[in-house]
């Protein structure tokens, strides 16, 4: 359109000095140049349209090509989103394979930790040594065992099993009770008892060591009669065998019981010793007693029948001779000490005989006292010992507190065993103390008879003068 | 059955007090034993006790039924004293006294064993505790305080006997007090007895 005008007005400024002259011309040429234009104008404008008509198609042509494209990404994403879902799904489960394997793992370790326990404390252990590298190949840790490992652990258990159902002999070493090491028989019964021979005949059962593969004899020997039946056994003659079904703790427990005397008493302490002089210097004082009280009383009845026959009949001289030979007997002592004042007044004789009374008492009711004080200070030494013992704990316990009961304990068995002992000592010597004095009473209460029947044999017989008898005499 | 079940809960009792058991049984067998013989012998005694005038009379007749219708005592005293007795009066009593004292002496007798039976008891009871505590502290010192099974059979031993002493020991007091008693009274009666048969035979020949 612009070329258009521009021709125009050019056309224009042209033709107007020639306008008068060659208008007819000029109008021509501008026909022409107006075809001409327009001619280019029809063909530009068909140009146009043809490149409209062409980018259209081209547009068209790239919106299909997009669509496309637009439909395939849509496809892709969905197919995008289905993974995404199904890698989810893989991964839960692939945490729950591994929790599943992490359990089995773990129930490997716990059955593998059980079995190094339970073989340590086997008595089949020292057979086979293998064990332990079997077992710490298994309890690797961050490692899991594998097939192989679990395999391993399989066949030492069945192994066991097995083991623990048959009776086995063998050459091997133990540790003696003295400490030392030892080689002999040993014979194992099933998985709980095992016993062992040494050349020179001695026997005993054995117990797993502190760490596997050691044996250790347990203290305490065998009885007479277990001995013969296991010797027997050893020697293939026999069929029985004594087990131990307590792996050894029966012994030690019976070592502990028969405990000896001397360590019962050590474990009391210093005040044991005045305690058991005590109880010596009472058993001895009884003894005596029991003695001397035993021959008075068996023959002063006899004694007096004779005596007493003699003086009817009026035979002094015998009656004296009599009474000097039998002066063991306390009764006969007295009446012839009384038989010196015959012939005087009652009252007087009556004091004799009180007089020889008296002398002998201290002979009988000696010790008797002393016993009394020994019964009575043998308790309260028991008790001064207990006391000790606690003042003796309870310095234990300032220092190393109440933690561990065993450390207490010694100086409670000292309280203990003080208190025991001199309770022990004080009851017998209180019994013996009552039966002596009982005894004591009746020797007594027997001789106030004797001499008051004798007083009256000698009043029937007129020996005895009363007192104006005496001063008519005078 | 009960008695079976009664005789196996004695038995688990007395395997529960351990050694001490056994002299604390016997102890108290002993003390049971006399103080049931003493308790029978008072109250025969005491049911064929006569007055000295009835004794006196019965003694001047048949001397076999005069034995066996008094008391032993009084026969005792009667018949030693008829047949000793002199004229003078102050040795008639001497006499009465001598024989009096002897009579009294059995009268006394086992009652002082049983008091001092019945004081032992506890003191053997005593002796277990102190025992069953050794045990238990052996345990304690084997065991640790874990094992509670172990200490209570100490325990056990140390509460058993103390409860046995006592048993034993509180009825044997409260008799040995009875009988004491009855002993005492006994005496005095002896000594009217002989203050009243001298008046009696005061003026008696022979």
């Amino acid at each position: 359109m612009r070329t258009l005008i521009v021709t125009y007005f050019f056309v224009l400024a042209l033709s107007m000095p020639a306008y008068a002259q060659q208008w007819q011309q000029v109008a021509q040429q501008v026909t022409t140049v107006a075809g001409t234009v327009q001619e280019n104008v029809r063909q530009t404008e068909s140009i146009i349209a043809q490149e409209r008509r062409e980018i259209s198609a081209e547009k068209n042509a790239l919106q299909d090509s997009i669509d496309v494209r637009q439909k395939e990404f849509s496809t892709l994403k969905a197919q995008y989103d289905a993974l995404l879902q199904q890698e989810k799904v893989l991964q839960e489960e692939l945490a729950e394979q591994a929790h599943e394997l992490k359990t089995i793992d773990g129930t490997i370790r716990t059955a593998a930790k059980q079995a190094r326990d339970y073989f340590h404390e086997s008595l089949t252990t020292p057979e086979f040594p293998q064990r332990e590298t079997v077992l710490a190949e298994v309890l690797q840790p961050e490692k899991f065992p594998g097939l192989e490992g679990i395999q391993n652990l399989l066949t030492l258990l069945l192994e066991e099993l097995q083991v623990s159902g048959t009776v086995a002999r063998r050459t091997g070493s133990f540790i003696g009770t003295d400490g030392k090491d030892k080689t002999g028989d040993l014979l194992r019964i099933g998985s709980f008892t095992m016993a062992y021979r040494l050349p020179d005949g001695s026997l005993g059962f054995l117990r797993p060591g502190n760490d596997a593969s050691t044996l250790v004899a347990v203290q305490g020997a065998p009885g007479w009669k277990l001995s013969g039946l296991m010797r027997e056994y050893f020697e293939g003659k026999g069929t029985v065998f004594p087990v131990d079904i307590s792996n050894g703790a029966a012994f030690t427990r019976l070592a502990q019981d028969q405990k000896g005397i001397y360590e019962w008493l050590s474990a009391g302490g210093l005040l044991v010793w005045p305690i058991i002089l005590v109880g010596i210097a009472a058993l001895v004082l009884v003894v005596e007693r029991f003695y001397s009280l035993s021959k008075i009383r068996g023959n002063s009845d006899r004694n007096m029948a004779t005596i007493l026959g003699m003086v009817d009949n009026g035979k002094w001289k015998e009656c004296r001779q009599f009474c000097r030979e039998q002066s063991m007997y306390p009764t006969c002592r007295i009446i012839g000490h009384t038989l010196k004042y015959l012939g005087n007044t009652r009252e007087i004789i009556e004091n004799a005989f009180q007089e020889g009374l008296l002398k002998e008492l201290p002979m009988l009711e000696r010790f008797l006292p002393t016993l009394n004080v020994l019964a009575a200070v043998a308790p309260l030494l028991g008790l001064l010992g207990t006391v000790t013992g606690m003042i003796n704990t309870f310095q234990i316990i300032t220092v190393y507190g109440t933690g561990d009961p065993r450390m207490m304990s010694g100086g409670i068995s000292e309280a203990l065993v003080t208190t025991q002992l001199g309770l022990a000592v004080a009851v017998p010597i209180m019994i013996l103390h009552h039966i002596l004095e009982r005894r004591v009473d009746k020797i007594i209460g027997d001789m106030e008879e004797k001499g008051t029947g004798f007083a009256v044999a000698l009043m029937k017989l007129g020996k005895i003068k009363t007192r104006e008898e005496l001063d008519a005499a005078a | 059955m009960q008695l079976h079940s009664l005789a196996e809960r004695m038995a688990d009792y007395f395997q529960a007090g351990g050694d001490i058991m056994l002299p604390l049984f016997v102890l108290s067998l002993i003390m049971w034993t006399l103080a049931i013989v003493k308790s029978f012998r008072f109250m025969r005694e005491r049911r064929r006790e006569a007055t000295p005038e009835r004794s006196l009379d019965l003694f001047r007749g048949e001397s076999s039924v005069c034995k066996a219708g008094l008391a032993q005592w009084q026969w005792d005293i009667l018949s030693q004293y008829m047949e000793q007795r002199c004229e003078d009066q102050d040795l008639n009593r001497d006499m009465l006294d001598a024989m009096r004292m002897r009579q009294e002496f059995k009268a006394m007798r086992y009652i002082g064993t049983i008091l001092i039976l019945a004081a032992v008891a506890p003191l053997l009871g005593l002796l277990g505790t102190v025992t069953g505590m050794i045990t238990t502290f052996d345990v304690i010192s084997q065991f640790g305080t874990g094992n509670a099974r172990a200490l209570a059979s100490g325990i056990s031993e140390a509460l058993v006997t103390t409860q046995s002493g006592l048993v034993v020991a509180v009825p044997g007091l409260l008799l040995g007090g009875f009988l004491f008693q009855r002993a005492r009274k006994l005496r005095g009666r002896m000594e009217l007895f002989c203050i009243r048969l001298q008046h009696q035979t005061e003026g008696m020949a022979r």
